[in-house]
């Protein structure tokens, strides 16, 4: 099934390692997803400012805004508020864990977030979702 | 294992060599019956063995695969090189099959849809020539899907055709003489290609049961099956009045197509929104927290949903998130939703294909490898004659015990046991050259296989080629065998990659469209030669020599005094490629350095010959036997190691005046040659030995360079039996293994070519 480029959901990826962000770009745009980038947390924001975003993947470390700090703040701003957020980080401390769901996210997952279970979890949402 | 089935596997092996081998002759020559004959004949002998065994799946798919021969004999469906793909795709599942049966005597999961999808594929071309040929693409559409689901179809098998294209119930009702006029309706209905579920449909009235006639076909079958209408209508050809096909939809069911990965993500997903709830973030986001809680629930519930978690579903969808106990709410229905989940055994496995890792335990390759051997019947009496002259001479033992009793003199004594000795040792000799034989097989028995890798090679790259096999009689020890096999793949993708050119460069430089790869084995002394050659357009030294300098594998003097030949070899270091593409073939990272690396581990050495517009070969000379190799033993500060015999060129003992210093580099001229010096106290990390006026030199020869290895002492050479080493010092590559002394002392016997590479790299 394709699907036209107007309705296909987007993801936005927010991590500070170019090879990562081409990783699930590769994986998620496999998916026939569209993929925005952002360096850090504070470029992540500017670029979810006009856009309608269906899933956040955010990596935790990132210079400028880390992923807690970016998250705490989308979690404030309407068309970020109930957008689902995965956390994805290289340390699989439980305690980094909770810090992510009192930062809102929806799901904690750690690196290298293997291709199977990224597509899974894309197929949560399907694209007829978008209004 | 049941004899029987291990037959099959051994029978069903050689067919499909016999099957493939026919298909890539038939796709040479199309019109020639013969290749055509012996094709068919193979699928159709595995399809007979096959169905001794309780594997619908393999004879199912292999019988799609015979009646498509027949058509392609019947000259109905032309034989296109599409119909090789699909053909060479049945052989390569059938062998992953066989491959299965081996291990675990039954067929993976799964089996059962890879059987439908290969068989719906298969029969495609048959049902495109028959009546059906109006049915253009594109034309006719399929009918509206306006069926009923059969009331008593479990959930579980109505998420099994989620997701296929076409999804048809079949409404059967025998005519009640179907088993006088020779149908058999339960084996038609069990056969329906694609069948997903089948129930039995009693008739409405039941006859008095004086008036019954037991032999009259009452019971009716409604079925689901995913497969398109046409193979469908085909396969009912003959009760077509008394079939009736109406599709059904799978919409309903294709979002709630559950796989365990699916199902596993989704708990996990459950427990995160639980601990989203629960985690004590900052206050102006709880709200939002809930809020996005809610939707990821939803969203679970809705991928997840088999029929029985709309009530779920409803009250989430109705959950205010601003509401007071929107939270504990949540919470609850989140609990719910979890619990649902993980009731229901997920109907479908996780396919295999999304997690490699999870198949069998022990890796392909491994199995790859023929576990029995076929064996000369003469080779086998050899051995026996053997074994009889060698429980005479045992005899003669407790006769010369006697004799020592008896209080013959020693020096009699010592020369009856020495001649006795002679003849245990002849015996033993013989044995051993025996038992060397019985592991012998033909080299073409690897060669084989390329067939088949040249021909998806060249019709990946669009380049034709032509593959010679020469010598494939020669043989080697079977282990050699097996361990050239890697290797040789990666010779002949660079060979088809890198070397060949395309029609049009080749046109251009005045050859011949077709290009030729030439496998040529035979034997030389005590080894085996392997060449690969073709006739491309060579190996271009002078960026081979740029590259090895920017790379920084040697320094610009040493490579401007490098013969061509010498600067050749640089293919092989590791880390040089000379191709700036990297192909989807042969530029992933396993250059020639893997190449030659392997070929080193196995004992043997290669070579690289090239000219520029004419073609390369690479040149593999092997041990004809890994069993037994000829060590020099050396002492270096105490330990002995050994060195291949065949490597050394001689031994020396020189005063150290004669050492040449050049920069770090040591060297002495023997016999005209500069040779490099190379102290093995200093590679093993030993204190260096300045005490003694001369030093000992042995010169070693190593893929065509000259060697000098200092060392304390020289020792016999001895006949050991190296094996790898294992465990951790597996990885120690300056060390081919290690051999058991007649006395117990363990000699570690040397890389030659790894420690030269340790020492210079």
């Amino acid at each position: 099934m394709t699907t036209p480029a107007a309705h296909r959901p987007t993801a936005l990826v927010v991590d500070d390692a170019t090879t990562v962000r081409m990783y699930h770009r590769s994986l998620i745009e496999a998916a026939g997803w569209t993929v925005i980038e952002a360096e850090n947390g504070m470029e992540a924001l500017e670029r979810a400012l006009d856009r309608t975003i269906d899933l956040m993947l955010i990596d935790v470390n990132m210079p400028v805004m880390d992923g807690y700090r970016f998250l705490d703040a989308a979690r404030t701003m309407p068309h970020t508020r109930d957008v689902p957020a995965v956390m994805i980080s290289t340390e699989a401390q439980v305690h980094d864990a909770e810090q992510a769901f009192a930062a809102g996210a929806n799901h904690y997952l750690v690196k290298p977030v293997k291709p199977n279970i990224l597509s899974t979890l894309l197929s949560f949402f399907p694209a007829e979702e978008r209004a | 294992m049941n004899p029987l089935l291990e037959q099959f596997l051994t029978e069903g092996r050689s067919l499909l060599e016999e099957a493939s081998l026919a298909l890539l002759a038939l796709e040479a020559a199309p019109a020639d019956k013969n290749h055509l004959a012996a094709l068919f004949r193979a699928v159709h002998t595995i399809k007979g063995a096959s169905g001794l065994f309780e594997i619908a799946p393999f004879t199912k798919a292999v019988h799609a695969g015979e009646d498509l021969l027949d058509a392609v004999r019947e000259g109905d469906v032309p034989f296109t090189p599409d119909l090789a793909d699909m053909l060479l795709m049945l052989l390569d599942q059938v062998s992953d099959w066989l491959d299965q049966l081996e291990a675990h005597q039954e067929l993976a999961d799964g089996a059962d849809a890879s059987a439908d999808r290969l068989a719906a594929k298969l029969r495609q071309p048959l049902t495109e020539d028959s009546d059906t040929r109006t049915d253009t693409p594109g034309g006719a559409a399929p009918p509206p899907a306006t069926g009923v689901w059969p009331d008593d179809m479990a959930t579980e098998d109505k998420q099994r055709c989620a997701g296929e294209p076409e999804c048809w119930r079949i409404d059967y009702t025998p005519d009640a003489n179907a088993f006088y006029s020779g149908d058999d309706p339960l084996l038609t209905v069990m056969n329906t290609p694609g069948l997903r579920w089948v129930g039995t449909v009693a008739p409405e009235v039941w006859p008095e049961p004086g008036r019954m006639d037991p032999f009259e076909a009452r019971l009716g079958f409604a079925a689901v099956a995913c497969a398109d209408e046409v193979a469908l209508r085909a396969h009912f050809l003959y009760v077509e009045d008394q079939v009736q096909l109406t599709r059904l939809s799978t919409d309903a069911t294709a979002r709630s197509e559950i796989d365990g990965d699916t199902l596993a993500l989704a708990r996990d997903l459950i427990g995160s929104q639980r601990r989203l709830l629960a985690a004590q973030g900052a206050e102006q986001t709880a709200p939002a927290r809930i809020a996005v809680a809610r939707r990821m629930l939803i969203a679970i519930a809705r991928r997840c949903d088999t029929g029985a978690l709309q009530d779920i579903r409803a009250s989430l969808t109705g959950l205010d998130p601003e509401a007071p106990e929107a939270e504990t709410r949540l919470d609850g229905l989140a609990e719910a939703l979890g619990t649902q989940l993980a009731q229901p055994a997920a109907p479908n496995e996780p396919q295999p294909d999304l997690e490699p890792d999870l198949g069998p335990v022990e890796p392909k390759t491994e199995s790859r490898k023929a576990i029995s051997i076929r064996v000369d019947a003469d080779r086998i009496d050899m051995l026996m004659n053997l074994a009889g002259e060698l429980i005479v001479a045992k005899n003669a033992l407790p006769f010369l015990a006697r004799r020592a009793e008896q209080g013959v003199p020693s020096k009699t004594l010592a020369r009856e046991i020495k001649s006795q000795h002679d003849v245990i040792n002849r015996i033993a000799d013989e044995l051993q050259t025996a038992v060397m034989k019985v592991r012998m097989v033909p080299v073409g028995t690897v060669f084989g296989r390329f067939n088949r890798l040249v021909r998806d090679l060249s019709r990946k790259l669009d380049k034709r080629i032509r593959l010679v096999v020469e010598g494939e009689d020669t043989e080697a020890d079977k282990s050699v065998v097996e361990e050239l096999a890697d290797p040789m793949v990666h010779l002949i993708r660079n060979a088809v990659d890198h070397g060949l050119e395309t029609v049009a460069d080749r046109r251009a430089s005045g050859k011949s469209d077709e290009g030729t790869i030439r496998l040529k084995a035979y034997q030389q002394d005590d080894s085996v030669i392997i060449e690969v050659s073709d006739d491309g357009r060579g190996i271009d030294l002078d960026r081979v020599r740029a590259k090895a300098l920017e790379k920084g594998l040697v320094d610009a003097d040493t490579l401007s005094a490098m013969a061509d030949a010498t600067a050749l070899q640089l293919v092989m270091a590791p880390g040089l490629s000379t191709k700036e593409q990297i192909s989807d073939l042969s530029g992933r990272g396993v250059g020639m350095d893997v190449v030659a690396s392997m070929v080193r581990r196995i004992g043997g050495t290669i070579s690289l010959n090239s000219t520029a517009g004419q073609g390369t070969t690479v040149r593999i000379a092997l041990p004809l036997s890994m069993a037994v190799q000829r060590l020099m033993m050396i002492e270096v500060d105490g330990g002995y190691y050994g060195v291949s015999v065949d490597a050394v060129v001689e031994s020396q003992r020189l005063p150290r005046d004669r050492i040449h210093r050049h920069r770090d580099n040591e060297t002495v001229l023997l016999r005209q040659r500069m040779i490099p010096l190379l102290h093995l106290r200093d590679l093993f990390g030993c204190p260096p030995d300045t005490s003694k006026r001369d030093i000992n030199l042995m010169v070693v020869e190593v893929d065509g360079n000259e060697v000098g290895l200092v060392v304390d002492r020289f020792h016999a050479g001895v006949d050991a039996i190296v094996k790898p080493m294992e465990g951790l010092l597996r990885h120690s590559e300056c060390f081919s293994g290690t051999a058991l002394l007649g006395d117990g002392s363990v000699l570690l016997a040397l890389n030659l070519a790894e420690v030269i590479r340790c020492r210079w790299t």
